[in-house]
């Protein structure tokens, strides 16, 4: 790991100037304009312009970096740092550091997904972030259709311990029967937002719903989205979904979402229900 | 570890060691002495592998790497954490205290904040690494590039193709 190659200058050995005098000046001059490839060599402390950072030898970054990406609250932390200079980008990629990315690195909204997006949860996921794993499976089998590589990928992050992952293969699995907690986390929100989305251009297109022509699966019959409105998973096959057996009109993808979504929604929505209070209230009117 | 008597003479050294009351001296590259607990040496990876192999305990270890300011701090760290074992969750607490208060120390001189880091890297004190790492980390953390290079002094070196590059590849955050 350790590779002196970075590493310029002597040691701030016994040091000529005061320590800090680097830090000040980098804090108090406007930075340079990008123009600046020329990357002055200054022995540290000595001038005006010497970045602190290149004192510290790669395998210290890379162990800041990866600290970084495991307490980082959005991607755009560990993006913000790879944009920071060429060193550091490149040593962002650095799979020590993707293996590390929490829950909240990978979390990548909806609005925010692209091809890049995409490559960057791979990496991470092939560097062995279970969080990686887990969202990446998710949107891939959910969302994209690759219903064999998001599995594939649900079961690493499962594998490795990621609970929320155990859940989602159990979903899969027995769907219908498994009681859990069905936790509402950032592949869930990024499913809704997907599925919200592809209707509303569906419904911009005039068809039906889940006939868009996104022509990496076949979306020709009608699949139904789990009825609890944050959970986000999609029927894989038709029919998949249990109902609710009072009204037939809600299907849910487990137990849990349907408990869930009885105690949200439901309990209001469901016509029998209303049926029955309508009921009730007549009764009391008549009596 | 042929004979008898060498094996006793291990043991009764282990357990000298364990008592942490052999002093070591640390001598810093300007070449003053530093005379500490073993207890509080053995907290360096590096130290303890050469107290553990023999040699040169007598002689003291002299740490071409480390200057007096720097070393002084490390020492300082170090003589917390190995010279009191935390038992009691006040103790414990304490200890975090500490660190925090060590930490809040350096943080406020970023470049004497690199040279402990440094040495705490050459000496593979972990912890010490951990806490001065994290707490780079955490200046970074919540802050644009721009602000990131201005608050190290990074100088900016990426080049049109670079950043066109980044733009197409990004955009996700």
């Amino acid at each position: 790991m350790r590779s002196p190659r970075r590493r310029r200058g002597v040691h701030p050995a016994a040091a000529t100037a005061p320590p800090c005098s680097a830090m000040a000046s980098g804090a108090a001059s406007p930075r340079s304009p990008p123009a600046a490839k020329k990357r002055a060599v200054v022995v540290a402390g000595d001038g005006d312009d010497s970045d602190v950072f290149d004192r510290l030898p790669d395998d210290i970054v890379l162990v800041v970096l990866s600290r970084l990406a495991a307490n980082a609250a959005s991607p755009a932390d560990v993006a913000s740092a790879a944009l920071t200079c060429r060193r550091f980008r490149e040593l962002a990629a650095h799979p020590a550091v993707l293996s590390r990315a929490s829950a909240a690195a990978v979390a990548v909204r909806w609005g925010a997904w692209s091809e890049a997006a995409h490559r960057f949860l791979r990496r991470c996921a092939a560097a062995g972030s279970l969080h990686a794993c887990y969202f990446l499976g998710m949107v891939r089998f959910y969302c994209l259709g690759s219903r064999a590589t998001g599995a594939a990928l649900l079961g690493r992050a499962a594998g490795g311990g990621h609970a929320p992952a155990l859940y989602a293969l159990a979903v899969k699995h027995n769907h219908g029967h498994h009681d859990g907690s069905a936790a509402e986390d950032a592949a869930s929100r990024f499913m809704v937002a997907w599925w919200d989305s592809h209707r509303a251009k569906a419904a911009a297109r005039g068809c039906l719903p889940g006939e868009h022509g996104d022509g990496e699966h076949d979306d020709g019959e009608d699949l139904r989205l789990c009825s609890h409105a944050r959970c986000g998973r999609r029927e894989t096959r038709r029919h998949e979904f249990r109902r609710c057996s009072v009204c037939g009109a809600a299907s849910y993808c487990s137990r849990a979402c349907q408990a869930l979504d009885w105690k949200r929604a439901h309990r209001a929505q469901c016509a029998a229900a209303r049926w029955l209070a309508a009921a009730a209230a007549a009764d009391g009117v008549a009596h | 570890m042929a004979s008898g008597s060498g094996a006793a003479a291990a043991a009764a050294d282990a357990e000298e060691k364990e008592s942490g009351s052999r002093m070591i001296t640390l001598t810093s590259n300007e070449g003053k002495a530093f005379v500490v607990t073993e207890a509080s040496a053995r907290q360096s990876a590096t130290i303890r592998s050469m107290v553990d192999d023999g040699g040169c305990v007598d002689k003291g270890f002299p740490l071409p790497n480390v200057d007096s300011k720097t070393l002084a701090r490390v020492i300082q760290y170090s003589d917390e954490h190995g010279n009191k074992e935390p038992h009691t969750v006040d103790e414990r607490a304490a200890l975090a205290k500490f660190d925090r208060d060590f930490i809040a120390e350096l943080d406020a001189d970023k470049a004497f904040l690199y040279d402990v880091t440094m040495a705490a890297n050459y000496l593979h004190i972990q912890g010490l690494l951990a806490l001065t790492t994290q707490c780079v980390a955490d200046t970074i953390k919540g802050k644009t590039p721009e602000e990131i290079r201005t608050a190290f002094g990074i100088e900016y070196d990426l080049t049109a193709q670079d950043e066109k590059e980044i733009k197409e590849e990004d955009t996700h955050a």
